[in-house]
């Protein structure tokens, strides 16, 4: 009899157990609380549609007329469902679920240093079949971005736009220190110079206003392929600096001490935008983010050019998880923001243009808000010398590049250490 | 005399002050992330001010207009119950034997026991991710609310602990009036420490709310976000650009997470404060 | 009854006893086995293999070991480790005990000044390190703004960045966690079993309060002080993760000054998918984790009375 109890006893703690299990994954399948609570932010369900859950590491503008995922639900009658990751984690989640076979999410925007893995494992589909009878342009790509999915044996992602990376400046501070606007052919060393003369420094001689902000974790690559490093080597897909490098971060440390740049710092914070910076290096989307919330007259120019005029592109890819339940959902989805309005749309809300030809010339990308901005030839500029770099390596071994960078630019190594340290690591790395 | 007890007053008085200023360096976080949850961003990465001079309510409709808020308390919630009660009602089972009966092997198991509540779970935590992995558990709470239905070592320890304390003579008449073990108990041991299920129970919730590792590691999409994982992936960023920190917005979040606490200990201060005391003198 | 040898029936309800203590067990049994012995044996296995993220491996002895053994960045990431530990575990215990005997010297209000100094250790790490890391910002910090009014000298120290300062920001976090909380107010209850009648001899000796305190005060609760500290170093192991991560990142900034093994693990597994490697260094911590462990029951033998 008392056996019996703890048998009983026992199968009362696998049930707890299991109603705990079932609590846990009842709402993996049944998603209407989840859906619910959403509903908040994604507006009415549209009933009779599908759901598709789309991953990418952009909040999606608030604005719902420049929020294409919105005006595709309308077009579409599907539902999308938008999982940000931030991008310090994205490529490392992305792998997670891929590895796991996870099906949670239907479409992944997928990075340059991805695809070709996730195409190799098996974790994202070819689009092939469905392409064949699309109204998708797929032969009027950018080239250097048709490139990066060739040798793939099939189409598996395409691409979602063509972002570059440009000076942005405060006219304002230009007017007031008496020095001219830079334009397209600003060369590197104008732009020290520039910096050094933008300066601000109190009494005590700490700096008020600095001249530059720091490159952000895109933009050191910029300055360093400028320099005439490689970075990238395609046929290795080996990380590839040196003089360059050293070279850019040297300059980086002298204007830190100088006080010409901010040091990094735990509070990161955009002193452009708070009008505590008169230059900064970043992608082409913060003219979307900007717009017109500056307080300031603000314009754009290609980075300054050193040895050779360098920037990264940028894109990502929209490809169906192999897994996902919703393909062909998922591709009606990818349909739309591939198409003349879904394009349009991301162009007007991030400032990125379309990496499909025929509709980037249509110039949807010149961003209304942006009132200031007459320079619009820097983009077209900017994609023209753009490549694919950095953003083809693992993001592991870039962000400890950058972490070895700021640890030069602090002082605490020399820039030939740092620049060395990256580059074994990315050995082991990359090797491994 | 007279001078003995102004120098005792002196003392005082020395000591509150000691008092007052360790206070404000204690609060003093607290206070940052009210304050800035109500600046706006520009404000928050320009000036130190405590108080907001532009006042705003913007980020905390932010938080509750443009993220899936109540989804990630619904997941912290959900995690934080599951866990709680499974591990109370297993670590309860566990603990009974091992601090009221005799059997073989009981002191090997205890040291055991004793032995991994040293492990730190950090260092274990890749082979379980490809084990969770391979049977498909990643992306849900099921990695931590499981493995929570299969007694905590330390819950274990601290549950012995208590039952040790409670008088024997108790089972035996209870044995006489004809009760089973089973029968002890439930009608012996789990009426009389109450205050001990309670006293666990209010710390492993504050654990899983505050919990941050774990679901680092095991949980990729927004779905099954908990609000520690939110405040480091959704609320982290300005929309459209990821490499502004909406710190603001941070701070916000933050300031909705620490009223729970707050409020725990302000109405239940007994079971929060008497249990942390008594958990760590017994630990 | 039970010494009466071979008698059936007593060996029956012996087996049964025990059955039924197995059956109580078992829960922890299937816990143990399958959450801990398990990946313990599995982790070794990884660590012998070359396994990425997405799961391909093949096997390759020892490799992981005579890489990571040549790589500067495990060696500093071992020694961080075993240094925060210990510090953490020190810094955390005084600041526990000051707390405490503030708290214990009878005032008004210390109602509030409880709340004030353990409210910070029940809120999430996660929240105090983005509290911090803007507190110790250099541009809009606000210990830099303090100590600017104090100076009247325009601050901005690089707190966290900077290598100089960069421990002693760590630390000073380290106050607010749970484990100095939950320290502060195991020491109230140990200081107030402290016997008055010891105080009064002292007092009647004239003695100062720093005499007291270590005469009478520190000997009194030596083992509370003592298996507290202990206990603190493995929540420093556990908990530096979740401090760490978000205050300073997987890289340990600056210059991998604060990237404690935990931290490498993550970035190894998730940022460059060597999940293989990453096996290796949960190895070593595990055997970091162990010989502090061991450490622990060496000392609690000598100082925690186990009634058994």
């Amino acid at each position: 009899m008392k056996k019996k109890q703890i048998f009983a006893v026992m199968l009362a703690a696998t049930m707890v157990g299991g109603m705990l299990a079932g609590c846990g994954s009842g709402g993996d399948t049944s998603k209407s609380t989840s859906e619910g609570s959403s509903a908040a932010s994604s507006g009415e369900d549209s009933s009779g549609g599908g759901k598709v859950t789309l991953a990418v590491w952009n909040e999606p503008p608030q604005d719902d007329a420049l929020n294409m995922y919105k005006k595709c639900e309308e077009a579409t009658g599907i539902k999308v469902d938008v999982t940000v990751i931030p991008e310090s984690d994205y490529s490392s989640k992305l792998n997670q679920m891929v590895s796991t076979k996870d099906s949670s999410i239907d479409i992944y925007v997928i990075w340059e240093n991805d695809i070709a893995n996730f195409a190799q494992v098996g974790g994202i589909l070819s689009m092939d079949d469905y392409l064949k009878d699309s109204s998708i342009k797929t032969d009027e790509f950018i080239d250097a971005v048709g490139k990066l999915s060739e040798g793939l044996g099939g189409t598996y992602g395409l691409p979602w736009c063509a972002a570059t990376e440009i000076l942005y400046y405060n006219q304002d501070m230009f007017d007031a220190a008496g020095i001219e606007y830079p334009d397209n052919n600003w060369s590197y060393d104008d732009y020290k110079a520039a910096a050094e003369k933008l300066t601000q420094k109190g009494d005590d001689g700490s700096t008020t206003v600095y001249g530059s902000t720091l490159p952000n974790t895109q933009t050191w690559w910029a300055g360093i392929g400028a320099a005439g490093d490689q970075v990238y080597d395609p046929s290795t897909g080996e990380m590839v600096i040196g003089d360059g490098a050293e070279s850019f971060v040297t300059d980086m440390a002298t204007m830190v001490e100088n006080g010409n740049i901010p040091a990094p710092s735990s509070d990161t914070a955009d002193l452009f935008a708070a009008g505590k910076a008169a230059m900064s290096w970043q992608g082409s989307w913060s003219i979307g983010t900007y717009g017109g919330d500056l307080d300031f007259n603000w314009e754009i120019a290609t980075l300054p050019t050193d040895e050779i005029k360098y920037n990264t592109l940028h894109t990502g890819f929209y490809s169906i998880n192999a897994n996902s339940k919703n393909q062909d959902d998922a591709f009606k989805v990818i349909e739309y923001l591939m198409g003349e309005e879904g394009q349009e749309i991301n162009s007007k809300a991030s400032g990125n243009p379309s990496a499909i030809k025929s509709i980037a010339e249509k110039g949807a990308w010149k961003v209304e808000s942006a009132t200031t901005i007459e320079n619009w030839d820097a983009m077209t500029d900017s994609l023209q010398a753009g490549v694919f770099g950095y953003t083809c390596l693992p993001s592991g071994v870039t962000n400890n590049a950058i972490s070895e960078f700021n640890n030069a630019v602090l002082g605490q190594k020399t820039p030939k250490e740092a620049v060395d340290a990256a580059s074994q690591y990315a050995k082991e790395t990359i090797g491994y | 005399m007279y001078s003995a007890k102004a120098k005792k007053r002196a003392g005082r008085i020395s000591i509150l002050i000691l008092k007052i200023i360790v206070a404000f360096i204690m609060f003093s976080p607290i206070i940052w992330v009210f304050s800035g949850s109500f600046k706006t961003l520009t404000e928050f990465t320009t000036s130190s001010n405590i108080i907001p001079k532009n006042f705003t309510w913007e980020n905390f409709r932010y938080i509750f207009n443009n993220s899936n808020y109540f989804l990630y308390v619904r997941n912290t919630v959900l995690l934080m119950g599951g866990a709680t009660l499974g591990t109370l009602i297993s670590s309860s089972l566990v603990a009974y034997p091992l601090a009221r009966m005799e059997f073989a092997g009981k002191n090997v198991i205890f040291a055991i026991i004793v032995g991994t509540m040293m492990i730190p779970n950090i260092a274990l935590i890749i082979p379980q991710y490809i084990m969770f992995g391979k049977i498909g558990w990643l992306d849900s709470l099921l990695p931590m609310i499981i493995p929570a239905c299969f007694a905590y070592p330390y819950n274990v320890f601290l549950f012995r602990q208590f039952f040790r304390s409670i008088p024997k003579e108790l089972d035996e008449s209870a044995y006489i009036d004809g009760c089973s073990k089973m029968g002890v108990f439930f009608k012996v041991l789990v009426p009389l420490s109450k205050p001990t299920f309670a006293t666990i129970g209010v710390l492993s919730c504050v654990f899983w709310w505050n919990e941050l590792t774990q679901p680092v590691f095991y949980i990729n999409s927004d779905q099954w976000r908990t609000l520690t994982i939110a405040l480091m992936t959704t609320f982290m960023y300005t929309s459209g650009n990821a490499f502004v920190i909406n710190w603001p917005s941070i701070m916000a979040a933050c300031t909705l997470m620490i009223i729970p606490p707050m409020i725990l200990y302000l109405c239940g201060s007994r079971f929060l404060v008497e249990g942390i005391k008594t958990s760590g003198l017994k630990g | 009854m039970a010494n009466n040898k071979g008698s059936k029936p007593a060996k029956d309800k012996r087996i049964k006893n025990n059955l039924t203590a197995y059956a109580f067990c078992a829960p922890w049994f299937i816990g143990f086995i399958c959450f801990t012995l398990f990946p313990i044996g599995f982790m070794f296995v990884v660590s012998l293999t070359d396994r990425k993220l997405n799961g391909l491996s093949k096997f390759v002895g020892l490799l992981n070991y005579k890489n990571m053994f040549s790589s500067p960045t495990f060696w500093n990431s071992l020694k961080v480790t075993i240094m925060f530990t210990i510090i953490m575990m020190v810094v955390t215990t005084i600041w526990a005990v000051i707390l405490a005997m503030l708290l214990n010297h009878k005032q008004r209000f210390n109602g509030i000044f409880q709340f004030c100094y353990f409210l910070p250790s029940v809120i999430p790490t996660v929240a105090l390190a983005y509290a911090f890391r803007t507190i110790f910002g250099k541009e809009a910090g606000l210990l830099n703004a303090v100590i600017s009014i104090f100076t009247g000298k325009n601050t901005s120290i690089n707190w966290l960045y900077d290598t100089r300062t960069v421990y002693f920001a760590v630390f000073f976090i380290t106050l607010f966690i749970y484990n100095t909380g939950q320290m502060m107010l195991t020491f109230r209850s140990g200081l107030n079993d402290v016997p008055r009648e010891l105080y009064e001899a002292c007092d009647l000796d004239g003695a100062s309060a720093l005499r007291k305190f270590f005469s009478v005060t520190l000997p009194m609760i030596s083992p509370i002080v003592l298996f507290n500290a202990v206990m603190g170093c493995v929540s420093a192991l556990n908990g530096s993760f979740a401090l760490l991560y978000p205050l300073t990142g997987e890289s340990g900034d600056p210059n991998g000054m604060t990237q404690v093994l935990s931290l490498l693990i993550y970035k190894e597994a998730f940022s460059n998918m060597k999940v293989g490697y990453a096996s290796a260094l949960s190895v070593i911590l595990f055997i970091v984790a162990c010989v502090f462990g061991i450490g622990i029951f060496a000392v609690s033998k000598k100082t925690v009375y186990y009634e058994n």
